[in-house]
């Protein structure tokens, strides 16, 4: 059940991409987001989903565990696809089809699909981030970036701090889930079977214990911090002092060239409907 | 319920990166009424093979038949199969979920699709054999339970279904002497008073050789040892050799024998070791009843 889940995971590895400094990956890959929101059409759509599976590539990440991960979004992908595809008339769109009560814009069409392309490679850039960054290169990173901003009164330690807890606990609460599961499995829970009401029923003996589980665990931390002096971001000092090397001013060379292309495609193609 | 295993092997997170190839051809039987010990350093596959006992893995790879009824078929009942071999897991907080003691042992019998008296009838009964009084838990809060109330009130949960075989993985596991000491009695209790075959998971050596009948030692996926818990025991190299800390008494009458005494091997708990050691000794005199 949670063999799918890939965010969060760090894959270890050598390669280009996991030797880049965090604060190059983390601005990247939010610069990727933004281009990706922007977006608005097909082939800019394509160009970025051969980019992010050139990413993957270089990253040594088998192809299949990353679009594995998705897999588990489909369901909901489908759920707002049919939404958007219900409800989404803007003034001036061309009906397609209409049965009953029921009509159907192209923009509409459009509209939702172009959002589930966005969902998706919105999730394997952010996955493509966790498995090539460990989670202490993203603290690092994000307090680094988030410095300036401290100046205004933005506790940037404590937030890098309470992401990376949050990064860190996804796979140990998934794996959690599981031993769960099985406990209930093993007590005649039949998981995934029934209708949907005896589904959303039979979830309860899973999440009260994790819920449970999650807050012990975050007691325990508070005790495990504060017992070794833990006070907060003021005046620490680090043992890894971040530096930029020449690989990561390629990488914002590739990734300007990128964001100059995919621009490009956005005002030259426009939107399809 | 007889329960066989053909040529099982097993790949840890099959299909990812992180895919690690856990168990290694296993064969094995149990029959009815047996109380097997499974043991093996941490990693040796322990859990992952019980959990094919159950049928919550299925094999891709190899032949898990519980009664005759092979867990890969599509047409066997795996929920009946999970009422019938009952798996006690090592956390009780990833099992117990309902607010109450007694409301959480009776869900089992309930999703057994069982009358109100029935469960209520189970619920006293299974609260009785693993000693938690039904006047003071029944209504008792789970968080207000201690950690061996609560392994104990998970026992109950599993026995409540009314299984023939029980496995229980780990559960003496963080006890304080006597927590351990009273779970070892119940579980010593079922398998004589109900004739359940038991299923016993641990690395604690001095739990099992106090309890098996059968040894079934593993390592890195392998089985590297099966027979009658004496004699398994006694190949006290053996067991070192995987990084097991053999049984205290086990220990003693070893080096009792390196340093020439006639006691011999496959003495399995202190009231034998005993009587041996006063033979080696040659002093009847010495009181024997000793506790």
């Amino acid at each position: 059940m949670t063999r799918n889940l890939t965010l969060g995971i760090y894959l270890p590895g050598k390669t280009a991409l996991h030797c880049l400094d965090p604060r190059t990956k983390i601005a990247g890959a939010s610069g990727l987001i933004l281009l990706l929101i922007l977006t608005n059409n097909y082939a800019a759509y394509a160009s970025f989903a051969a980019f992010t599976i050139a990413l993957i590539l270089a990253a040594k990440i088998p192809l299949r565990f990353a679009l594995k991960g998705l897999r588990p979004m489909l369901p909901f992908l489908a759920i707002m696809w049919v939404f958007q595809l219900l409800f989404q008339k803007p003034p001036g769109a061309a009906v397609i089809f209409s049965w009953g009560i029921i009509n159907i814009t192209d923009a509409g069409l459009h509209i939702g699909t172009l959002m589930s392309i966005r969902v998706l490679l919105l999730f394997l850039v952010t996955t493509i981030l966790t498995l090539t960054t460990s989670t202490v290169e993203l603290t690092d990173g994000a307090e680094a970036l988030l410095r300036p901003l401290q100046k205004i009164g933005l506790p940037a330690q404590e937030l890098a701090l309470t992401m990376v807890i949050t990064l860190r606990f996804v796979p140990t609460l998934a794996e959690e889930a599981e031993k769960i599961i099985k406990a209930q499995t093993a007590r005649g829970v039949d998981f995934g079977r029934g209708n949907f009401i005896r589904r959303t029923f039979q979830l309860f003996p899973v999440l009260l214990p994790l819920f449970i589980n999650a807050f012990k665990r975050a007691d325990e931390l508070i005790t495990a911090m504060e017992s070794r002096c833990y006070t907060g971001g003021a005046g620490r000092t680090k043992m890894k002092v971040l530096r930029m090397g020449r690989s990561d001013y390629l990488a914002w060379v590739v990734f300007a060239v990128f964001a100059a292309i995919q621009v490009v495609l956005m005002i030259k193609v426009g939107r399809p409907y | 319920m007889p329960i066989e295993i053909e040529h099982l092997n097993h790949t840890y997170k099959e299909g990812t990166p992180f895919a690690r190839p856990a168990l290694f051809d296993i064969n094995l039987k149990i029959d009815d009424g047996e109380f097997v010990g499974l043991i093996g350093p941490s990693q040796a596959g322990k859990t992952t093979l019980a959990q094919y006992l159950n049928a919550l893995y299925i094999p891709r790879s190899g032949r898990v038949l519980i009664d005759g009824r092979d867990t890969a078929d599509r047409k066997t009942d795996l929920v009946r199969i999970r009422f019938e071999v009952g798996y006690v897991f090592q956390n009780p907080d990833h099992q117990l979920f309902k607010r109450t003691v007694g409301e959480d042992v009776a869900f089992g019998p309930t999703r057994q699709g069982c009358s109100p008296q029935e469960v209520r009838e189970r619920v006293r009964e299974a609260m009785r054999l693993v000693g938690l009084d039904e006047e003071t838990f029944y209504h008792r809060d789970i968080f207000a339970l201690s950690g061996g109330q609560k392994r104990r009130a998970a026992i109950a949960g599993v026995l409540a279904c009314r299984p023939r075989v029980l496995i229980l993985d780990g559960i003496t596991a963080g006890l304080d002497p006597r927590g351990r000491r009273e779970i070892l009695d119940v579980i010593e209790r079922l398998h004589r008073e109900r004739e359940m075959t038991v299923i016993f998971i641990s690395h604690s050596m001095d739990d099992v050789a106090r309890l098996v009948e059968r040894i079934v030692v593993m390592d890195r996926g392998r089985i590297v040892d099966d027979g009658p818990a004496r004699e398994v025991l006694a190949r006290v190299g053996r067991l070192k050799e995987i990084g097991l800390e053999p049984p205290q008494v086990v220990e003693i009458m070893q080096r009792l024998r390196e340093r020439g005494f006639a006691v011999p091997a496959g003495v399995m708990n202190v009231q034998e070791a005993l009587s041996e050691i006063v033979k080696a000794l040659g002093r009847p005199g010495v009181k024997e009843s000793w506790n």
